[in-house]
């Protein structure tokens, strides 16, 4: 038959009832291999129990790690966690002993636990020897089963646990004397002392790497303003400050110097303000985003349809005027393009498309000027100084080759310009 | 390492009833399951910037949503930060198992990018259309299922592992569920374990668009009930610590072992996950599945107290009158 009905109850009777009709019985101690399949059959049983009852910590730590709350309270529940995990198995292996003087899986496998060096199989063990033995197990297991090793070197296969708690670890079968061997126990004593030595190695650092890490992250959060987002991080001037944020944040999705995730973010806060000003421009910078040509013109149509609606509706401004403008520019194809500025006090963007307009037209002289006027938005540096050296590159080689058509801008002041550039690149 | 060890292979055939149930999987599985059609691509709304729309988009609608359904919606949606993509699109996938929310986000308004939200809408359609089209959709169970969806669901596997897992646990507990009760006792247990299963899910799924598949509920449900129903057998496992003679061989245990293996372990899981973050598992089915085990179990243990009372009442007549009467 598949299953058969092999119960233990009745040989443990026997034995007992023999050992208690009197005649000096020699124990046998647990053989270690019945000791581990103990161990391995509590772990089964005992996980799922103690699973259970500490679910709903489990459920708070796997929230907050995915809400990314503060650390110190996911490391509150952790503690709590690891907390709870003991003590119900100190409390389920104490009740166990107690009562059965064995666990389920020392049950199984017929051994039992009794007092030593008074060893009497009918008494039960004192509810504190049951505690501090319990306690003492789990304590081991955070010191990485390490004093478990015990278990093979000592002579009665006592280990730190049982040793404290005046425990033995007995078997009810009838099995042959296995003494441990003296090289087998000189190995293990030797291999737990150089355990207990790097493990105590191992916490120390661990202990100054924890220390390092908590220092610098309190001088991070010292220097950092709160809600700041390194990710997102742009660096801003005063000038910059002056300027209307959605124009900046344009300017910068232009210059590819804002991250799109960031922008996306920024952008679904502005098109939630719902304010119209706000959303036309929104539909522009996101358009400067988005790589597929038809979609990239569904954008450029909406912003100017907005800013369109915007003039009816709302006072007229000149920004966004300058909306359907920009709109133009960035829907035609590069080189064939000119911007033109009717505004008095334009936007940052429609300037800096003016400096990329010159440059497609190769009327660097004008392009230069541009980027001095812009030289003092410290967020565009980067930008400026790759269109400056490219606009003076230009020019000294068209200047070089006779041969070449001389740019528009000939006239203006060239030995000037190629003197400041080499102040500022080359006499570095 | 520990494992079921049977000891005679060969007395497997003796359980019809179990190596039908095996065969009928498999050949649904083969049969629909892993047909050609059934591999398509993944659907364009599952790519992680739309999982984030989608999120954005359902953290819009929840307070347009009735009184009602918002108290059901769990915690965790309403703390997720707007700003963290990685939670966004947890939240966007949560999103898209809401009934409630695909069938409010065709017909709402929302703020925002206009142009993305139309692209959207015509995204969850086709999104629709698409799980319309899938084999889980026809076989599994849901709330808009037809009737024989609580049949189909319990032979129905979305995967090989899925049907493989399932399979190598019908056979221990199916063999053993049928020696115990017979072929029609199995197949009673396997049907009505699956229906009380997918009820659980249901209940605790009363907006879940996802339908669910698999044997899982049935077989917890024979799971169960062999553990309770006879703990005076003992099951044969094999044990192996090290190669040394004597740290490895056989070990007969009871079936109780099992209850907290397999039956305490999807509670554990049920209480642990937060709602909507079970990663696929239906573990509520498992409970259903398992409960109504532990209910036949114990029914059958007092079933089989009264034979046994009856079976001995002749007898102590016979004791006490020294001959039986007719």
């Amino acid at each position: 038959m598949v299953f058969q009905d092999v119960s233990v109850d009745s040989y443990s009777r026997i034995h007992r009832i023999s050992s208690s009709s009197g005649g000096a019985k020699p124990l046998t101690i647990a053989p270690l291999n019945d000791r581990l399949l103990a161990v391995f059959l509590d772990f089964l049983i005992f996980s799922p129990l103690v699973g259970l009852w500490v679910s709903g910590i489990y459920r708070q730590i796997h929230l907050s790690s995915l809400l990314e709350v503060e650390e110190g309270i996911v490391g509150g529940f952790w503690i709590l966690y690891i907390l709870a995990i003991f003590s119900s198995i100190i409390s389920i292996m104490t009740l166990f002993l107690y009562f059965w003087q064995a666990t389920p899986g020392q049950k199984f496998l017929q051994l039992r636990v009794v007092s030593y060096p008074s060893v009497d199989f009918e008494r039960r063990l004192t509810i504190d020897r049951c505690i501090l033995r319990s306690f003492l197990w789990c304590l081991s297991w955070i010191l990485l089963g390490l004093p478990f090793l015990e278990v093979i070197s000592h002579p009665l296969r006592r280990a730190f646990h049982e040793r404290a708690s005046d425990t033995l670890v007995v078997s009810l079968k009838r099995l042959k004397e296995q003494a441990t061997l003296e090289l087998e126990s000189t190995f293990i004593r030797n291999f737990l002392r150089t355990s207990f030595v790097l493990l105590a190695m191992m916490i120390c650092g661990l202990g100054f790497k924890a220390y390092d890490e908590l220092s610098e992250e309190v001088e991070s959060s010292q220097t950092a303003g709160p809600g700041d987002n390194p990710e997102c991080a742009i660096s801003v001037s005063e000038n910059d400050e002056k300027l209307n944020p959605i124009d900046l944040l344009m300017t910068l999705a232009y210059t590819k110097q804002l991250d799109e995730d960031c922008l996306n973010t920024q952008l679904d806060s502005l098109f939630l303000k719902a304010k119209r000003e706000s959303v036309s421009f929104a539909y522009l910078a996101k358009s400067m985003i988005i790589q597929d040509e038809k979609e990239k013109k569904k954008y450029l149509d909406r912003a100017c349809s907005e800013s369109k609606k915007q003039e009816k509706t709302i006072s007229k401004s000149k920004d966004d005027a300058e909306i359907c403008n920009i709109a133009t520019f960035l829907a035609s194809k590069p080189g064939s393009r000119k911007m033109e500025i009717r505004a008095s006090n334009p936007l940052l963007l429609s300037r800096v498309l003016l400096l990329e307009s010159y440059m497609e037209q190769k009327d660097y002289i004008p392009a230069l000027a541009t980027v001095k006027e812009l030289d003092h938005f410290v967020s565009l540096k980067h930008f400026l100084e790759t269109k400056y050296v490219a606009a003076v590159w230009s020019l000294r080689k068209a200047d070089e080759d006779a041969n070449t058509r001389k740019p528009a801008s000939k006239d203006g002041n060239m030995e000037g310009i190629f003197k400041e550039f080499e102040e500022r690149y080359l006499k570095q | 390492m520990i494992v079921a060890h049977p000891e005679d292979f060969s007395k497997f055939r003796q359980f019809p009833l179990t190596l039908t149930l095996l065969l009928l999987n498999f050949l649904i599985y083969f049969m629909v399951f892993d047909s050609p059609d059934s591999h398509q691509q993944r659907h364009k709304l599952l790519k992680a910037e739309n999982l984030i729309l989608t999120a954005r988009l359902y953290l819009q609608s929840i307070p347009h949503f009735e009184a009602s359904y918002q108290n059901q919606i769990p915690e965790w949606v309403l703390q997720v930060h707007r700003g963290n993509l990685e939670q966004m699109e947890i939240l966007g996938s949560y999103a898209l198992r809401d009934n409630y929310f695909l069938k409010y986000g065709e017909r709402a308004s929302f703020v925002g990018d206009q142009i993305e939200i139309e692209n959207w809408k015509g995204m969850i359609q086709d999104f629709q259309k698409y799980v319309q089209k899938q084999p889980v959709f026809y076989f599994g169970l849901f709330h808009e299922s037809s009737r024989w969806g609580w049949i189909t669901y319990q032979f129905s596997h979305s995967g090989f592992l899925h049907l493989m897992s399932n399979m190598i646990f019908l056979v221990f507990s199916g063999f053993a569920v049928e020696t115990l009760v017979g072929g029609w006792g199995l197949l009673a247990i396997y049907l009505l374990g699956g229906l009380a299963g997918g009820l659980m899910f249901l209940l605790f799924n009363q907006n879940g668009a996802l339908p669910m598949v698999g044997a899982s509920a049935s077989i917890s449900a024979l799971i169960a009930f062999f553990c309770l129903a006879e703990t005076k057998w003992r099951i044969r496992y094999f044990y192996f610590l090290s190669p040394v003679q004597g740290h490895f061989g056989s070990i007969y245990l009871t079936p109780l072992l099992m209850l907290p293996l397999y039956v305490l372990v999807d509670f554990t899981n049920l209480l642990a996950a937060p709602t909507g973050l079970n990663m696929g598992v239906a573990y509520s089915a498992h409970v259903g599945g398992s409960l109504f085990g532990l209910g036949t179990a114990v029914f059958y243990r007092l079933i089989s107290e009264k034979q046994k009372q009856k079976h001995n009442r002749p007898r102590l007549r016979k004791l006490l009158f020294g001959k039986e009467r007719n």
